[in-house]
């Protein structure tokens, strides 16, 4: 298993409370795992991963004192470990499968639908009704993983470009093309539930 | 939409994030006024950006949490 926890005393130098495996659970387990589940797109993977940085983070816990920087360490730390797991899991399915065409970075220019119309629904809402939810997980999982990593770091995240960048070793303009044409995958998605009716 | 339009969806996620240039920023909102199938996608480019970031967290399923809680806690 990769050690995805190597630098944590770096980060953990606040002389706090010590943690234990239960503060850690209860502070950090639902943000790994809402991390990794949007990554992933599925909860057998997204309990691999939780689990598999849970245990690393708890295995250094001597080195581990609540420190503030630790939360977006942790982010990193997941996200690495998604991406190992996802690229342990596509080399299992090269075996099976020998398709693996490389996906173009740079894609055929996105063509916007002639007539867009309005949505029926509106961001300010307090709360989006569970059906409106539904619909835009579904699209997010659906998007292909070069396109949902960026798109769930920078918009749901809400972290920086240069963050994404750092986190996925891409150069920020790359971050920017990939969550443009991901914005657009999405809008076109979210289109088809969204648009009010045509008009009479 | 006409290859102007095209040309304007490309600037989207810049004139969205405030670094477009001002003169491309000044050519982009001319456009907008002139053209309805635009401004409707910028308004729903820009709702995509908002309901994504009004999404609450992943909620962790309760019989996983209890299996991760014994794992991490009782080292089962």
């Amino acid at each position: 298993m990769a050690d995805y926890v190597s630098d944590v005393s770096e980060t953990a130098t606040t002389p706090e409370a010590p943690a234990t495996p239960e503060t850690v659970f209860r502070d950090y387990a639902p943000r790994i795992y809402a991390i990794a589940r949007r990554m992933l797109g599925n909860d057998t993977d997204a309990e691999e991963v939780t689990s598999d940085v849970l245990l690393q983070v708890v295995r250094k816990l001597d080195t581990f004192r609540g420190d503030a920087a630790l939360a977006t360490w942790l982010h990193r730390v997941t996200v690495n470990a998604a991406l190992a797991h996802r690229e342990k899991r596509a080399n299992r399915q090269k075996h099976e499968h020998s398709s693996g065409d490389a996906i173009s970075e740079i894609e055929a220019d996105h063509i916007p639908q002639p007539f867009p119309r309005m949505w029926e629904i509106t961001p300010d809402a307090s709360a989006l009704a569970a059906e409106q939810r539904k619909v835009i997980e579904a699209s997010i999982e659906q998007l292909d993983p070069m396109y949902r990593d960026v798109f769930v770091l920078a918009d749901v995240e809400n972290l920086s470009n240069a963050e994404v960048g750092e986190m996925l070793s891409l150069s920020v303009p790359a971050v920017k093309s990939r969550l443009h044409r991901a914005r657009l995958m999405m809008r076109d998605r979210l289109a088809k539930h969204f648009e009010e009716g045509p008009p009479s | 939409m006409n290859p102007q339009c095209i040309e304007m969806v490309k600037l989207l996620l810049d004139y969205v994030d405030g670094t477009l240039e001002p003169d491309r920023s000044e050519e982009f909102r001319h456009h907008l006024c002139g053209c309805l199938p635009c401004y409707i996608y910028l308004e729903t480019y820009q709702t995509t950006i908002k309901l994504t970031r009004t999404l609450p967290k992943c909620e962790m399923p309760p019989e996983m949490a209890a299996r991760l809680k014994a794992m991490v806690c009782d080292g089962k």
